[in-house]
């Protein structure tokens, strides 16, 4: 019976397999301009595409599900929903549970919102310190902050870093000169000098589920944060 | 009847008379001709030569019957060049003629300049111009000149040659008085911004000496550069070039010596020895690739500037380069096999060697970049990122097992007609292919797969794939 049901399974199998090609896209990235680009082909290997909003972004954040950027005074997805929002930048975490949703915290007002996908509802935060990354989890969301010099995700520190962002699953990405540290949830470390170890990084951004855009002062990286295939590289420049 | 006839003669003469005035040139100015010109001192055995100008003033033409010089005392002056005549000049048009002197006695000559309107059997016996001319031949020094320079030619051209920018060159030059009696040079004077010297202004030499001097050659920068020497009457023309000393062979160094696709990867640049001058230029990248079927691949160049040209420059004394202002430059290898050359230019610099490195990335495997199998309600999909720099793919062989690991089937596909249209469109072997199977049945049954692609440089196969 068993081997019957194989037979049949194989023939249906191999009279109908088709195959789908296109071009693999690494993520969404931001250029020293403050462009939204597109970054498709292979990690060490991409090309970066048109902008796809004529206009300067100042902070991002994207998945397999879409984007969610901020301008200096709205909130917009590339599906054209625009939002008013308080000024300057913000520090966003797509909602995996909740596809299109978000949580939004602006920097500046230190106000916290979440983004539906559509509107801005604004939500009760009391932060202990200086918000710089948030992660949503069942149920609601987590944070990061920097007191007293170290950063804090509840009560752990992690000690002294000048740019983190916490990932999807429990891990988080640390920043220290020119050091970057991911950490898993399951503990373990890989850490990545980005140009010998002489740049600043100046932040991170979720470019999709599994790449982030690391910034500094000499160029722009990406980390490969896929379990087994941990590697970064350097991003494509504009030329225009 | 004659006497009315003279008459017309006399008035033709004196309106002729009135028509013409003899002017001199120094360069395109003329000035009015006195009834002297002095040529002034000539060295023995050189020449000059002045241009003269006979304008006719009136508003009728004229014509020009005699044109002459007559030496008077000595014999040095002669006409070198003009018109033939008899000349008609038009109403306020000029004639230009010129007249010569050389001669080698040491004394002092005459001549007499007549510009004549005459009949042709007596041209010169209406003279209605003339001026007297003068001329004084002064002993001349014989100037030679030591290697390196070169010269004086004919033009009394003296070549320091070509000689590297901020350097200097000396040359040794020599006065020669071939006469019996003590001569003096005056002046001795040397121009141009290039060439110096540590002479006097003048110099006496005895009967049959020599005198010497040194000038130097020092060019600023690589270009060509004149100047003059004055020995007495004589003036000669110093010319010279400096120019920019090539740079030393390079030395290219790459962060790795294995070099495949879909890297990225650091080049660092130097010179074999310090350079001798700041410069700059362009440094060129270019792609071959070695897959007949493509004729480029985007991702191949310079990552941070997403361009093909970086610059380049080396200071004084250093035997670093920049790229683009940096240490060194990453540089993406694409997803093609094939050739990357890099080329400087150092334009007007030059430079010793091999301007050009190339490396080369080999056909490979497929390389793949992800790989995953899920499970929808009648179907098994299959997807797969990663690429392929040889374009070959094509075929495949997907291996189910049930969820105990145990085989169920081995199923060979050939999509090389999908890919072959996919990569028509595209500037690189990047790809992520979904491969969906239709199935009836139990399909929880099945438990993963292993899928092993084929291109022309071998074999890859994705680890065993759990669906969910």
């Amino acid at each position: 019976m068993r081997i019957f049901l194989f037979g049949l399974l194989l023939s249906v199998m191999s009279a109908c397999a088709w195959a789908q090609i296109e071009v693999p896209q690494i993520g969404i990235m931001l250029d020293v301009n403050g462009r939204a680009r597109p970054v498709s082909g292979a990690p060490a290997a991409a090309v970066v595409g048109t902008p796809w909003f004529d206009g300067t972004v100042i902070s991002l954040a994207c998945s397999a599900e879409g984007c969610v950027a901020k301008t200096e005074s709205a909130v917009f997805t590339p599906a054209g929903v625009v939002v008013d929002a308080p000024p300057g930048a913000a520090i966003i975490a797509l909602d995996a549970s909740s596809p299109g949703a978000a949580y939004v915290y602006f920097v500046e007002s230190g106000t916290l919102a979440r983004w539906t996908g559509s509107q801005l509802v604004a939500m009760n935060f009391a932060p202990e310190g200086d918000v710089l990354s948030l992660r949503a989890v069942a149920g609601g969301f987590e944070y990061a902050a920097e007191r007293d010099g170290e950063v804090w995700t509840g009560s752990k520190s992690l000690g002294a870093a000048n740019s983190v962002l916490l990932l999807d699953g429990g891990g988080m990405l640390l920043a220290s000169g020119g050091q970057v540290r991911l950490l898993r949830a399951d503990g373990t470390e890989l850490d990545f000098a980005v140009t010998g170890g002489s740049d600043f990084v100046g932040g991170f951004i979720r470019m999709s589920d599994r790449y982030v855009q690391v910034i500094t002062d000499a160029g722009m990286w990406a980390l490969d944060t896929e379990p087994g295939h941990e590697q970064i590289f350097l991003l494509p420049g504009v030329s225009d | 009847m004659k006497t009315q006839l003279l008459c017309l003669l006399a008035l033709a003469a004196g309106v002729l008379e009135a028509q013409v005035a003899l002017y001199s040139l120094n360069g395109i100015a003329p000035s009015p001709l006195g009834s002297v010109y002095g040529y002034g001192q000539v060295a023995a055995g050189d020449s000059m030569i002045v241009r003269f100008r006979a304008l006719n003033t009136g508003t009728a033409s004229v014509t020009i019957t005699c044109l002459n010089v007559k030496n008077t005392t000595g014999a040095g002056f002669s006409i070198v060049n003009s018109s033939s005549t008899p000349f008609v000049v038009a109403a306020g048009q000029p004639m230009d003629f010129f007249v010569g002197f050389s001669a080698t006695a040491i004394t002092s000559y005459a001549a007499t300049l007549q510009v004549g309107t005459g009949t042709a059997t007596d041209a010169c016996g209406g003279t209605i111009e003339s001026a007297i001319l003068l001329a004084t031949v002064v002993p001349a020094p014989i100037l030679s000149v030591a290697a390196p320079c070169t010269g004086p030619d004919a033009n009394r051209n003296i070549s320091f040659g070509r000689i590297a920018q901020a350097t200097q060159e000396s040359c040794t030059l020599s006065i020669l008085n071939p006469f019996p009696q003590a001569l003096t040079v005056s002046p001795l004077l040397v121009t141009g911004a290039a060439f110096t010297t540590t002479s006097g202004n003048a110099v006496t030499i005895a009967a049959g000496q020599s005198a010497s001097f040194t000038i130097q050659f020092n060019p600023a920068t690589g270009s060509a550069f004149s100047g003059t020497l004055t020995i007495g009457t004589r003036i000669y023309t110093l010319v010279g070039t400096g120019f920019s000393p090539p740079l030393s062979s390079l030395v290219w160094n790459f962060d790795s010596t294995r070099i495949a696709s879909g890297e990225q990867h650091r080049l660092s640049l130097g010179l074999s020895a310090p350079a001798t001058v700041t410069a700059a230029g362009t440094m060129t990248l270019t792609f071959s690739p070695s897959v007949k079927t493509v004729t480029g691949d985007a991702a191949v160049r310079f990552v941070t500037t997403s361009t093909r040209v970086a610059s380049f420059a080396v200071s004084v004394g250093a035997t670093a380069i920049t790229l683009n202002g940096q240490p060194n430059i990453v540089f993406s290898t694409g997803t093609t096999a094939g050739t990357i050359t890099f080329t400087v230019d150092s334009g007007i610099y030059g430079l010793s060697g091999s301007p050009a490195a190339s490396i080369t990335t080999a056909p490979a495997p497929i390389v793949l970049a992800s790989a995953a199998a899920t499970r929808r309600a009648n179907e098994l999909d299959v997807v797969i990122s990663g690429f392929d720099n040889t374009y070959s793919i094509g075929g495949m062989s997907f291996s189910f097992v049930d969820r105990s690991g145990a085989p169920i089937a081995s199923i060979p596909s050939d999509f090389g007609t999908d890919f072959q249209t996919f990569f028509r469109g595209q500037t690189g072997s990047s790809f992520l292919m979904r491969v969906s199977f239709p199935v009836t049945g139990d399909v929880s049954q099945v438990g993963g797969v292993t899928v092993v692609l084929n291109n022309s440089a071998g074999v890859a196969t994705t680890p065993s794939l759990k669906f969910p």
